[in-house]
């Protein structure tokens, strides 16, 4: 006999939402469900230290309720930290600008 | 018609067919250029928009009616970052600068790109993937294949040898001069446990940072970057290791601030902007937070007992080059802001307040680093680990490169 008042787990309604969608905001970013993404993890309770950031964020909102940001998912083979491609290498269009070339460095 | 950039591979296979004519080529470049940029026109045609802003980074925004129903947080504001003496802004995060930069209530900001500066050179589905082209699968020890050519990391930074469970530091952010797409340049702390013997896998990292790379996030601008190896980086994959949230491993908890984000660019001389990492063990999971923003977690379970399961027993921080050997000379990618940490204050980039985490309930302690540099005429560190100012553990980092 159930002893409790919630639903035995087959009966609960599923979430038929999707587990991903894209942003509205930014064409780069997807949404993914919450329960998907970051699990039941609590964050540490410890607080920030006083002389840092604001919250970022505000006036934007990437995802709507119940989802969290994801850059898109790409396919690519690291060596180490380096990406490998098999297309030749671009040169920045830019040149450095000129306090770039910076003084000559102090004796090592 | 204008073209895409295009480059020709000039090691043809000799069972290619002939090449096409270079007409050929550019006239099928600038079709799909085109294509590309009428997409985009037509979908900025079906927008409704009710205002038009710009960002900070120049970028212009539509706001359109939004159809959630849910507002963000009302979070109360800490306050500013940096100190009296040396004053800095909080990463504005893109779009989310200021409200004078906001739509009317209701509205939600949709990027509108200028078309002008779409110069893809692949197909519009490439350019829609916003990746980079098919990969060459190179796996270390495939004796069937080359094994890929060693390409120098040039380092300035600072470790400590110490058992922790975790570190934190503020970092002010630039856009370092990027030379190659395929080099990039960061500055990041590193939580590190294993032996890193070459050719083993024994070495296990959760790093955070900020970096400018090409080829990684398709733009020459400095992104919010995690990377976590669980193998002394000898492979990468679902749970395995590698970048941001482009492989499993990687649990997003912020709905703001996520892996990839772009970052606020100091300026040489005028604003300086900050970034504030920590990286804590808490219940099992190594915890990321931003600003005061806890971004999300690395499940500890991704890592062995010999490893980050359990505890780090190092935690570095500094700035770190990748100079291509495939390009001639010493690259002139440059570390941090560019400039050496002699020139100080709003000129050279720098790390501030760096600490570790010495228990697991949470006690910070000054980090006491042992500096270290590869290439010291091209990037250099100046340290100050005496805990005498306001910064705490710091110290200044970077340089221009160009030298070897």
């Amino acid at each position: 006999m159930e002893s409790s008042d919630l639903p035995a787990e087959d009966d609960r309604p599923e979430d038929d939402r999707p587990e991903v969608i894209p942003s509205e905001v930014d064409p780069d970013v997807e949404c993914v469900r919450i329960e998907k993404a970051g699990g039941a993890a609590e964050p540490p309770p410890y607080p920030p230290p006083q002389d840092q950031h604001p919250p970022p964020g505000r006036g934007v909102r990437l995802c709507p309720e119940g989802y969290v940001p994801r850059r898109r998912r790409r396919d690519y083979t690291l060596d180490g930290k380096r990406v490998v491609t098999d297309s030749p290498a671009t040169r920045n269009p830019e040149e450095p600008p000129a306090h770039g070339a910076a003084s000559p460095p102090p004796s090592p | 018609m204008e073209a895409g950039r295009v480059e020709r591979n000039p090691e043809a296979p000799q069972s290619a067919p002939p090449p096409r004519a270079g007409r050929d080529i550019e006239r099928e470049a600038a079709e799909r250029l085109d294509e590309i940029r009428q997409y985009f026109k037509d979908l900025y045609a079906r927008r409704d928009v009710v205002a038009r802003t710009t960002t900070p980074y120049g970028e212009d925004l539509d706001w359109v009616p939004s159809e959630a129903d849910a507002e963000p947080p009302d979070l109360e504001y800490p306050e500013r970052p940096g100190t009296s003496d040396r004053p800095a802004s909080a990463q504005p995060f893109e779009a989310a600068a200021g409200s004078a930069q906001t739509g009317p209530p209701g509205t939600v900001p949709l990027v509108r790109k200028q078309l002008d500066s779409i110069t893809a050179a692949g197909t519009l589905q490439d350019y829609l993937a916003k990746g980079t082209r098919a990969k060459v699968m190179t796996p270390p020890d495939d004796p069937g294949i080359a094994p890929p050519a060693v390409s120098p990391h040039k380092y300035a930074h600072a470790a400590q040898q110490v058992t922790n469970y975790g570190t934190e530091g503020v970092i002010n952010t630039w856009r370092p001069y990027v030379q190659w797409s395929d080099e990039f340049s960061l500055g990041q702390e590193w939580v590190v446990r294993g032996s890193f013997v070459p050719g083993t896998t024994d070495g296990q990292t959760v790093e955070v940072g900020a970096q400018t790379y090409k080829d990684l996030y398709g733009d020459w601008y400095p992104h919010l970057f995690i990377f976590y190896t669980t193998n002394n980086y000898t492979a990468s994959g679902a749970n395995i290791g590698g970048y941001n949230t482009d492989v499993a491993g990687w649990q997003q908890v912020s709905t703001s601030v996520y892996p990839t984000v772009r970052l606020a660019e100091s300026v040489y001389g005028g604003d300086q902007y900050e970034l504030a990492i920590k990286v804590t063990l808490f219940n099992g999971n190594w915890w990321i937070r931003i600003g005061n923003e806890w971004m999300g977690y690395y499940p500890a379970s991704l890592f062995n007992a010999a490893g980050l399961l359990n505890q780090a027993q190092s935690v570095d921080w500094g700035g770190e080059v990748v100079d291509e050997i495939g390009h001639p000379g010493p690259t002139a990618t440059w570390m941090g802001s560019g400039h050496f940490p002699f020139e100080g204050w709003s000129r050279a980039a720098y790390m501030r307040n760096l600490a570790y985490q010495s228990d697991p309930s949470g006690t910070m302690v000054n980090m006491q680093g042992y500096p270290h540099e590869t290439n010291p005429n091209a990037y250099r560190i100046a340290t100050d680990f005496s805990g005498t100012t306001t910064w705490g553990s710091n110290f200044y980092w970077g340089g221009p490169g160009g030298v070897e």
